[in-house]
């Protein structure tokens, strides 16, 4: 996800409290006859904060998914204005997932620890956030230790799901218990003791400028 | 290295530094829970001064790092077994303490810093033991921009990317950070070349003149030689001060002799030409053109990160280069640029730098026969590696030191033409290492196969070497004989 992090992302509670509105106002809204105008403001929204990559990125998945779920629609009613609504739904999803693609882990998890949310589930979704890659990283080398050992096909499966994995179980279980290990003595503990942030997130300008034009524009909508 | 920078330690003053006793371990006795009988250290007693660097070596698997997990807590917070003594840290005894008061007092840089990093950039990892401790974020700034500096990181650079040294310097660094007066690493210099081993040791040694008690379990006793000042041996549970250090160091470092005097042939065996491989935009390794005999041993070296896995991994065929090509002469069956098949591991054998990977069956005895020439050759290596009474044992049961010679053993097993290791030695005590390298010498002469080997281990790289590469950031700086590997 780390390419879609724009350099100058909202603050990312706010970027995630965006999502949910956006998608909840759009689900509500989808019968309304200004909400193609709505998600057009903002999207352009959303392109002049800087989230031009997720704003692109996610252009394929709408097609995709108002293509697909327009198209059950319509092929199950019959009715066209049960489509839009359809179509207008779609888009509301797609669009809730631009400020959360941008969302920078660190600043996502540093946000988090400030409003003193538990430090058990804090260490879990850095941990989680690390974990997948990790594991990609670790199928990728075991399969090319299978090769060395003479393991290249199916052919075999006990052979082949045994080398595949037991070396993948206890490298996790390795991974883990290190890990675990790691940050207790680096003085991680679950207890209440002070915890400093080093460069917590603030709320600039930018926020509230951002909160108040999509404010505006949500209002308008319904007004109008 | 002059830029080293430590002012971490602002109360102390250099001239009067104060040897009182950091770790005091009196009659201390451990046994695992799972193995009652044997006592891992029996009856220790043993002393870390400030001001001071000790290290704490001996043989695999004698007890070094249930001793380092003693100090820092893990033993009996996490691992369970019995324990008798007493462990006084800073004048206060531990017994009882969370390991999270004791990282307050006692620094710990534990193995394997890959599977430790959890934030994405180098700054954040640093602050996380920082903030863990109640330090203000002012200070924290000011720790990170120090432990940068010794360990010459950069603190905008993300984590997933670093090498597997930037990686250790990394997790170095953030215990540094912490700024405890006791710390205490266990193998810190595993994956660091000659100038990173070199760094790490003069900036611990700089921390112990400013009055930190500092503890390194290591094999390496070549690369640290000049900066400790107490040597422990351990041996057998047993926890001895070394009165003569410089025999004592001498006895674990000295060149292991090479026992092949035969020529090399040459007739080529591959012949690689402008080799390229780039990972997406950036180039990992560049123009690599060399040729390697048959019968020949070459040997692969240059710093942290300047492509000499990765190298192998191309002639062993286990990636595929971006541009250039590696002819061979194995088999003309196996062509030029094919992918690595069952029959080409057969004649090729791979020893990867991690042994995890690479052991999956039940028992020692059945992973070595799993790729077995025949049954004798299999005992043969067996007896040569005295791997006897770990037949029976499962594989991934073994200690880091005992799944690297099962894996070694394996591989040889298979009677391969050709042999590339990645970092044999990593984690062998010297009795180990004079035996692998022994026996790799052993059976060269006896099977005239090739070897090419990647390895930092300045012990016995010229007895392992007919032709050394010398690479630097991807490119070849040198081609020549063992020379090159001083």
């Amino acid at each position: 996800m780390e390419r879609f992090n724009t350099k100058n992302a909202l603050y990312p509670l706010l970027g995630f409290v965006i999502s949910i509105v956006t998608l909840v106002y759009g689900l509500i809204m989808a019968r309304h006859d200004n909400i193609f105008y709505f998600y057009a403001c903002v999207w352009v929204l959303f392109v002049a904060f800087g989230y031009i990559r997720s704003c692109l990125a996610v252009i394929p998945v709408a097609l995709l998914m108002c293509l697909t779920f327009g198209g059950i629609t319509y092929a199950i009613s019959g009715n066209v204005e049960n489509t839009v609504v359809a179509l207008s739904r779609s888009i509301a999803i797609v669009l809730a997932f631009i400020p959360g693609l941008a969302v920078s882990s660190t600043l996502f998890i540093r946000n988090l620890q400030q409003f003193k949310v538990p430090k058990v589930i804090v260490l879990g979704m850095m941990v989680a956030l690390n974990f997948f890659p990790i594991l990609s990283k670790e199928i990728k080398q075991i399969k090319q230790a299978m090769r060395t050992r003479g393991v290249t096909t199916i052919a075999n499966p006990k052979v082949f799901y045994r080398a595949l994995l037991m070396p993948l179980m206890s490298r996790i279980v390795n991974i883990s218990d290190t890990l675990a290990l790691s940050v207790e003595t680096r003085g991680f503990t679950t207890d209440k003791s002070s915890v400093t942030i080093y460069n917590p997130v603030k709320i600039d300008l930018r926020d509230v400028a951002f909160v108040i034009i999509f404010a505006t524009l949500a209002v308008l909508t319904a007004v109008l | 290295m002059n830029k080293l920078n430590i002012e971490i330690n602002e109360n102390i003053h250099n001239k009067h530094i104060d040897e009182s006793v950091a770790v005091d371990i009196k009659n201390l006795s451990f046994c695992y829970a799972n193995n009652a009988e044997v006592k891992v250290l029996n009856n220790v007693n043993f002393n870390m001064r400030y001001g001071n660097v000790a290290l704490l070596a001996g043989m695999s698997g004698q007890g070094k790092s249930t001793l380092f997990s003693v100090i820092n807590g893990v033993i009996p917070n996490v691992t369970n077994g019995n324990i008798s003594g007493d462990i006084l840290v800073d004048g206060k005894s531990i017994i009882g303490k969370s390991i999270g008061d004791i990282s307050r007092v006692v620094g710990s840089v534990l193995q394997n810093a890959d599977s430790q990093i959890i934030q994405p950039i180098i700054a954040d990892e640093i602050a996380f033991g920082c903030e863990n401790i109640g330090m203000l974020p002012m200070t924290i700034e000011k720790k990170i921009i120090d432990s940068c500096n010794i360990m010459q990181l950069d603190r905008t650079h993300k984590t997933r990317t670093l090498s597997g040294g930037q990686k250790q310097r990394l997790i170095t660094a953030t215990t540094l950070a912490m700024g405890q007066k006791i710390i205490i690493l266990d193998e810190p210099l595993a994956n660091l070349d000659m100038a990173g081993s070199a760094m790490l040791m003069l900036s611990l040694r700089r921390l112990a003149d400013k009055g930190y008690a500092v503890l390194v379990i290591e094999h390496r006793l070549d690369m640290v030689i000049e900066y400790v000042d107490t040597v422990w041996n351990i041996d057998g549970g047993n926890i001895d001060k070394v009165e003569d250090k410089s025999k004592y160091l001498e006895n674990q470092s000295v060149e292991i002799e090479d026992i092949v005097t035969e020529k090399v042939s040459n007739d080529i065996l591959f012949q690689l030409q402008e080799v390229s491989y780039n990972v997406r935009t950036k180039s990992i390794l560049e123009d690599i053109s060399f040729d390697i005999c048959k019968g020949e041993r070459v040997v692969i070296v240059g710093e942290n990160g300047c492509g000499k896995t990765t190298l192998l991994k191309i002639i062993s065929r286990l990636i595929k280069p971006t541009y250039g090509r590696i002819d061979q002469n194995i088999n003309s069956k196996f062509g030029a640029r094919k992918k690595g098949c069952k029959e080409w591991y057969k004649d090729v054998g791979v020893i990867y730098q991690n042994p995890n990977y690479q052991l999956f069956m039940p028992t020692v005895e059945q992973e070595i026969l799993f790729n077995g020439y025949s049954l004798e050759y299999c005992q043969k290596i067996v007896d040569m590696f005295e791997l006897g009474s770990l037949l029976h044992r499962h594989p991934q049961s073994l200690s880091e030191g005992q799944k690297r010679k099962v894996t070694i053993a394996t591989v040889l097993a298979a009677r391969p033409k050709v042999l590339l290791l990645d970092e044999p030695t990593v984690g062998q005590d010297y009795a180990s290492l004079k035996l692998l390298i022994n026996n790799l010498n052993q059976i060269h002469i006896e099977e005239q196969n090739t070897m090419i080997t990647v390895t930092h281990d300045k012990r016995c790289v010229g007895a392992i070497c007919d032709k050394a590469v010398k690479l630097r950031r991807g490119i070849i700086q040198e081609v020549g004989g063992k020379e090159l590997t001083l």
